[in-house]
């Protein structure tokens, strides 16, 4: 028996050592797999070769690619915006700017960043000082050149070109930038460009035109306007046409939505865009700089009418209104309710405190409406006030950060010697002083 | 993360020198199957579902084994212009049985896998053949046909290859024969 024992045994341990074997076999074996040589594959290219087959059946794959903004001359420390514009397979143009990689043939003489900003680097006169900057899709491999030239050959004529290649009418309300080709001495010809140019109309016209070029018409009648521009000691003149034959509707925008209806509390602001179709097309075009806006009646709103927030809107007075932006002859209206309690307890200038600067020097003075409602306590009305300056020639104002919260009125002295100024603020009937007091200030204060 | 699934393997393994030392006897399975394989190549915004044929075979002792699959494809698919020829895959797992529960059982599967494949594209420049190697796993269940002894029913998933561009996984549905 205990034989026969010690043989089952054996034969159990036995066993035992080969499925142990059997295992580690296993184990080792699968082991080494799974640490195993590691995959050598294209996958990185399969993935984006899938998303340009994706691209390209939306008919978004960019197939060509132009620069915008090239052809031109900077001097050394200048810069230039380029624009990567794609053309799909679609037919369509979208600015695949920030999908390019930008390269420039010559670093030595102007740099392009990721953004397509070029930077003169060195004036070069060997072959004009041109340099090619390539755009490259990051997607499809796909690129496009423009040159740039860096030097600082003087200029020896100006020539605006017609903003429409077919010498037809710009649509009313919708803003484009005036551009002119640039003859240097060298031969060089910069071309479509407003660079270094001083824009003017003249003052028959309703048009305006920035320092970029750019022209707003809002007439509502066909307009010619005389464009003025001057590079250096040179100048040409350009007469454009722009015709409101063509504008359908305008719609008022708030957060990219047509809106006909809106309610604002006391105090609230918000911002408006202004958009127009045409009788051509289905095309939406921003009109934000060319709108007017305005209210039907009362000041319930206080309106930012010009600048960089022009269609800042602030809830002023209690009731309702209409919000009406027109342009070149057609208009829309949105109903606005104002919301809340606007007696108003006091008004001030700057918190009444003295308020002193020195010859030559400047300070912005706010308006602050306090209301009774504890909710809203106090409101810069500045913007919304009428100031005016006591006659004596020392100082001049203007209004700045028009349709925020810090907006003001700025007041310089104009002139190097002391004085005492009245500025006084009318606001919804009331009305407030405060005295500027122009003197050399000590160290100490 | 093929280090840290190796060491769980091991880790794992480490357990089963005691099934070795029970007084059980050792089960020794091997089988054979064949199944019909619906695999899913998937990219960011994009998916394909080429199918294909595997025959797999394996053996097990106590519930743990080896099995080593081949599959060969039976149709391509397309992404556009893309069309995605999954040729062939070859995989060698270790095989972890559960027991069987009123014919039902469930595998684990972690082992590796080289699935070649051939993309080419009309219109598309892409035309390449390549090969797409590295960890793979799976899971399936598989239950006894009733009147038919030794024979099973099996439906699985498994993840052939993936990084991080691209996935490929495949449901498989089909019969084992054990021996």
């Amino acid at each position: 028996m205990k034989a026969l024992t010690k043989t089952i045994n054996v034969m159990r341990i036995k066993k035992s050592r080969k499925y142990s074997v059997f295992l580690s076999f296993v184990i080792a074996l699968t082991s080494s797999m799974l640490t195993g040589c590691d995959t050598d594959n294209n996958s990185a290219e399969l993935a984006n070769a899938v998303e340009v087959e994706s691209l390209f059946e939306q008919g978004l794959l960019v197939e060509e690619i132009t620069i915008k903004g090239a052809h031109t001359r900077i001097k050394a420390g200048e810069t230039q915006q380029l624009n990567a514009i794609g053309i799909t397979n679609g037919g369509t143009n979208v600015d695949v700017t920030n999908d390019t990689t930008w390269s420039s043939s010559d670093i030595t003489i102007a740099t392009v960043d990721e953004n397509g900003l070029v930077t003169g680097i060195a004036n070069s006169e060997v072959n004009q000082g041109i340099v090619i900057i390539t755009a490259t899709s990051n997607s499809t491999g796909i690129s496009g050149e423009g040159q740039i030239s860096v030097s600082d050959v003087v200029a020896t004529g100006i020539k605006l070109n017609q903003p429409m290649s077919d010498g037809s009418n710009i649509n009313t309300c919708i803003a484009v930038g005036i551009t002119g080709d640039v003859t240097y001495a060298d031969g060089y010809i910069s071309m479509n460009t407003a660079s270094g140019m001083s824009f003017s109309v003249d003052e028959a016209s309703t048009a305006t035109i920035d320092s970029n070029g750019i022209l707003n018409t809002s007439s509502a009648n066909i307009e010619t306007t005389s464009i003025t521009a001057t590079l250096d000691e040179f100048t040409d003149t350009l007469s454009v046409t722009a015709s409101p034959v063509n504008l359908d509707v305008i719609d008022i925008l708030f957060d990219d939505e047509i809106i006909e209806t809106s309610t604002l509390a006391m105090g609230e602001r918000m911002l408006v865009n202004g958009q127009i179709t045409l009788t051509t097309g289905e095309t939406l075009y921003n009109i934000d700089t060319a709108i007017n806006w305005l209210q039907a009646d009362g000041s319930y709103l206080g309106i930012t009418s010009t600048g960089d927030n022009k269609g800042t809107v602030l809830a002023l007075r209690t009731g309702d209104t209409q919000l009406i932006g027109n342009c070149g002859g057609k208009q829309t209206a949105v109903t606005m309710t104002v919301t809340g309690e606007d007696d108003i307890e006091s008004i001030e200038i700057n918190q009444d405190l003295d308020i002193y600067i020195e010859p030559l020097g400047s300070i912005e003075l706010t308006l602050t409406a306090d209301y009774t409602d504890s909710s809203l306590s106090s409101l810069n009305v500045s913007e919304f006030a009428y100031w005016s300056i006591e006659e004596n020639g020392a100082l001049k104002g203007e209004y700045i950060n028009l349709g925020t919260d810090t907006a003001s009125y700025k007041v310089t002295s104009i002139i190097d010697e002391a004085s005492d100024v009245t500025v006084t603020a009318t606001y919804n009937g009331e009305v407030t002083t405060t005295t500027i007091n122009i003197e050399e200030l000590s160290s100490s204060e | 993360m093929k280090t840290t699934a190796s060491l769980i393997v091991l880790l794992i393994s480490i357990s089963f020198p005691s099934f070795a030392n029970s007084a059980d006897s050792y089960s020794v399975d091997s089988y054979l199957g064949i199944d019909y394989v619906y695999s899913d190549i998937e990219f960011t915004d994009e998916r394909t579902n080429p199918n294909s044929i595997a025959v797999r075979a394996g053996f097990s002792i106590s519930r743990i084994g080896l099995e080593a699959q081949y599959l060969q494809a039976t149709n391509t698919d397309n992404i556009y212009r893309l069309t995605f020829d999954l040729e062939q895959s070859a995989a060698l797992y270790l095989l972890m049985k559960s027991k069987v529960y009123n014919g039902y059982g469930v595998d684990v599967l972690a082992g590796y896998a080289s699935t070649k494949m051939l993309v080419t594209g009309s219109g598309n420049p892409y035309n390449e053949e390549d090969t797409y190697q590295g960890l793979s796993w799976g899971v399936a269940i598989h239950k006894e046909i009733p009147y038919f002894e030794q024979a099973k029913i099996r439906l699985g998933y498994q993840s052939l290859y993936r990084d991080d561009y691209m996935e490929i996984t495949a449901i498989s549905l089909g019969v084992m024969y054990q021996f």
